[in-house]
């Protein structure tokens, strides 16, 4: 008897299971209607595209400085920068820090966010803004080769991308297409060099059999088990895997400088016209490009600060002025709907 | 289903009321999202965005992975659900019981336990090396999407078909005996044929889990459709052609559901027989096999999976990783699946009762719920997400949103058990209360309700469980700075952070195992008592 009623039991909570689909995102077009947040108490509404641990420390750092109370909500670029879009100004963020700048180009392009103070954009290296002046980069990260050395020796790398859609290296190469910092790596190719050159070059990876992956870690997990060659990465995963395990054995490998493969990838944040806290969010933008919080995105994550004279993250070569000039960031911010066009053209998504 | 009771001819006013409050649930609750998705889904149609070609590719990838996975689930937990319920097998329960643990494992969790078991660095080739064995691939591709899903799916199999041995009628298996039939034999001819509406089900079933995953096959790196949609979702500024092709997965799912009820034919499932069935002898050598190739199943479903989450999570802590705020969002995680239990039954008591009527209107307000609850999560998730933005301030990403949300996905998992329940409560036993003078609420709360509570109980829980596994709704609707468990190990998996995914899996195992044997304790305890 009791095996039979545990079987009923479970019976339904089989169809309790299915369905069970993963994923996110956000939906289409509402109309942008009134404020509706719910999240009365909160000093500050920040959506944090960009990982949790990284961002928490400071957060709460922020919180016990200034005494105000954050909301943040963590989630990935791609899917909070959907949902911005559909809440359209309702949203109940005051801010939205971004791993990625096509992002918070989509963002600036639906006329969401409102602009900067002066000291606030003056404090970072120039060319890293928006052209509206309503998002500056915090940090940046070069995208970069993810190899072991004692599989794959140095001088077997390519210096540039478009080798890697050649024989050698067949079946050998990871990918995350999906993911954020890929697309926004598309969206700066495009700016430098035009959208046949990148659809070129996407087609041509698509046919050498890559390695399909979701996000950036994994790919370097599966480099240091053995399991991949070479993964297409941004350089900061590295640094911050080798702080946890001394003898994590991927290492960075840079495209020459000036090939389409040696491009800079910004973080950004910027300020949404619906919040409801301007000034709150301003002081947490100064808070980021602060000595304390540009420091911790050197030491702890491995980033390159954006506030000039912070320092270079170990074994990085300094940021070279003339390529930020060159990456042209405030076209690459509106490139975002193309890039993800020309992937999945490639076949890719 | 069981010798219907009068029914019909039921007192209306009762009835008028229960299926006005059903109607009132049902068209502000399962319908709106429907709505959304078509009219959102027909705008973006028109839009091109995954060549057709890819999309083509895409769908024949998730097909082939549902019928692999139907392939290899429906024989093992048919084999597995017999072995259990109709052989001589030392230790019956006990094996019935560790078969279906996996259902408190959702896809993803089995998913984050394949990548950390196998591959260079997995738990397996680490046990492995010291015989020779190099290394084991990643889990990886079509075959580890398999895998995984399949693990998933045996407890399902396993558990509709001994649902229905248990309800099959002894009479023909015993003229089979008598005739010389045994043993797998008797299995072939005679039970088998009788479990084909079961097993169609099943298929069903388990397909439509299979092709509306996105975190495994996700995680395990095989590329299906959802994975498309996910695309569109995320790095696009319109969300129109997300919707679009979330349609395409609503016409194979319906297309699923339609072959189903072909196949099924007139079967019905019979009414429960109390005289038990009998069962096959195994000698000992029988037993010895059997019982290892269930230990096989069990090794790799639970035994396998928990112990590398387990070991991750040490070898984690131990090398000085500092897991995010877990615990908390364990009890955030509890709270919302516990409120989100009590609310939908609440709201399924009216359609249930409703149900009793077996109208044409009624029939459709069970079924608009069925539907809403077998679309893919992110579409109703995405779905809501618009109206709540659209709607009266305050309810965009709160509480209420997000329990409402699990209320319109989980509702047929409340109403399943619950109309079940009522339709064999006796009317005779209703009329009379009556008579003795007690008004139609007096007798609904002092009468009804006793009888039903084991069935309401019963689909309060499967509500929890699949609350406390949703993610896509979850990640969605949440309200800024409330995580749950199941969104911490997303995002931590997605992170490559091992240590926190694991601890998070570990905890949701942790929670569901004691409240499911709870559960079916007091069960037991109900079916003694009545």
């Amino acid at each position: 008897m009791r095996a039979r009623r545990f079987a009923v039991l479970a019976l339904v909570a089989v169809l309790a299971l299915t369905g069970c689909a993963t994923g996110s995102g956000a939906s289409g077009g509402s109309s942008p209607t009134d404020q509706a947040s719910s999240l009365g108490g909160a000093d500050l509404v920040v959506y944090v595209g960009r990982n949790e641990d990284h961002v928490r420390p400071l957060v709460e750092e922020f919180e016990r400085r200034t005494g105000l109370d954050v909301d943040a909500r963590y989630g990935s670029t791609g899917e909070l920068a959907t949902t911005i879009l559909q809440e359209g100004a309702s949203s109940p963020a005051d801010l939205f820090f971004t791993q990625d700048p096509a992002y918070i180009g989509a963002i600036s392009e639906a006329g969401l966010l409102s602009r900067l103070p002066e000291d606030v954009l003056d404090a970072v290296v120039p060319g890293i803004a928006g052209s509206d002046g309503d998002w500056v980069g915090v940090t940046a990260r070069r995208r970069v080769l993810a190899y072991d050395p004692a599989t794959t020796p140095a001088d077997q790398l390519p210096d540039a991308i478009s080798e890697l859609a050649e024989e050698p290296w067949r079946g050998r190469v990871g990918l995350a297409p999906t993911h954020s910092s890929f697309v926004s790596f598309v969206a700066a190719l495009v700016a430098i060099r035009g959208e046949g050159e990148a659809l070129t070059w996407l087609e041509g990876i698509a046919a050498n059999d890559p390695q399909i992956f979701d996000g950036n870690e994994e790919q370097l997990r599966a480099i240091a088990a053995g399991d991949l060659d070479v993964g297409l990465v941004n350089h900061y995963y590295v640094h911050r895997l080798q702080a946890e395990d001394l003898a994590f054995p991927v290492r960075n490998h840079s495209f020459t400088p000036g090939d389409a493969g040696d491009v800079l990838m910004p973080t950004a944040i910027g300020r949404l016209t619906g919040g409801a806290h301007p000034d709150a969010a301003v002081e947490f933008v100064r808070f980021l490009l602060g000595d304390q919080a540009q420091r911790h995105f050197l030491e702890e994550v491995g980033e390159y600060p954006l506030v000039p004279g912070i320092g270079t993250p170990d074994g990085e070569r300094p940021l070279d002025p003339e390529l930020i000039a060159a990456m042209n960031l405030a076209e690459v911010a509106g490139n975002l709907d193309v890039a993800t066009d020309l992937i999945a053209r490639a076949g890719l998504i | 289903m069981k010798g219907d009771p009068s029914v019909r001819g039921g007192p209306t006013a009762r009835g008028r009321v229960a299926t006005i409050i059903a109607a009132v649930v049902v068209l502000g609750l399962s319908l709106p999202p429907l709505v959304v998705l078509l009219v959102q889904g027909a705008a973006g149609a028109g839009a091109e965005t995954v060549p057709v070609g890819r999309l083509l590719v895409l769908l024949g990838n998730t097909l082939l992975l549902a019928a692999l996975v139907v392939t290899l689930s429906l024989p093992i937990g048919s084999a597995t659900a017999w072995l259990t319920s109709r052989t001589t097998l030392a230790g019956r329960r006990v094996w019935a019981t560790a078969l279906t643990i996996p259902l408190v494992l959702p896809a993803y969790v089995v998913a984050v336990a394949l990548s950390g078991m196998l591959g260079g660095d997995g738990l397996l080739t680490d046990l492995l090396r010291p015989w020779g064995l190099e290394r084991l691939p990643p889990a990886a591709g079509l075959w580890a999407a398999t895998l995984c899903l399949t693990i998933v799916a045996v407890p399902i199999v396993h558990t509709l078909a001994t649902v229905a041995l248990s309800r099959m009628d002894p009479a023909l298996e015993e003229t089979a005996r008598l005739l010389g039939q045994s043993g797998p034999r008797l299995f072939f001819r005679v039970v088998l044929p009788q479990l084909r509406g079961t097993l169609a089900l099943a298929a069903c079933v388990v397909a439509l889990y299979v092709i509306s995953d996105f975190g495994a096959v996700s995680m395990l790196r095989y590329e299906t459709f959802t994975r498309a949609i996910y695309a569109q979702f995320r790095g696009r500024v319109e969300v129109g052609p997300a919707f679009a092709l979330c349609l395409i997965l609503v016409l194979v799912s319906g297309a699923l559901i339609a072959g189903q009820v072909l196949l099924r034919g007139r079967h019905r499932a019979g009414a429960a027989h109390t005289r038990p069935a009998a069962v096959s002898r195994l000698g000992p050598l029988g037993t010895a096999i059997v019982s290892t190739l269930l230990g096989v199943v069990v090794l790799f479903s639970t035994v396998l999976p928990v112990t590398t989450l387990a070991a991750w999570a040490l070898r984690g802590l131990a090398a000085g990783a500092r897991p995010g705020p877990v615990l908390e969002e364990a009890v955030n995680a509890l709270g919302l699946a516990l409120l989100a239990g009590a609310v939908t039954t609440l709201l399924a008591f009216p359609i249930a009762l409703a149900a009793r009527r077996r109208s044409r209107f009624t029939r459709v307000l069970e079924g608009v719920p069925w539907i809403t609850h077998s679309l893919p999560h992110l579409a109703v998730g995405l779905a809501i997400l618009v109206l709540s933005i659209a709607g009266p301030p305050g309810l965009y990403q709160s509480r209420t949103t997000l329990v409402l949300a699990y209320a319109a996905l989980f509702l047929p998992l409340a109403i399943g058990p619950l109309s079940e329940a009522l339709r064999s409560v006796d009317e005779r036993l209703l009329d009379v209360s009556r008579s003795l003078g007690r008004s139609e609420m007096r007798t609904l709360v002092g009468v009804v309700l006793p009888l039903v509570r084991p069935a309401m109980l019963t689909g309060a829980t499967l509500v929890f469980f699949a609350t406390l596994h949703e993610l896509p709704v979850t990640l969605l609707l949440r309200p800024t700075g409330s995580e749950t468990l199941a969104v911490r190990l997303w995002g931590a998996m997605i992170e490559g952070q091992y240590t926190t995914a694991s601890i998070a899996a570990l905890l949701m195992v942790v929670i569901s195992v004691p409240l499911l044997a709870l559960h079916a304790r007091s069960q037991v305890r109900v079916s003694v008592a009545s």
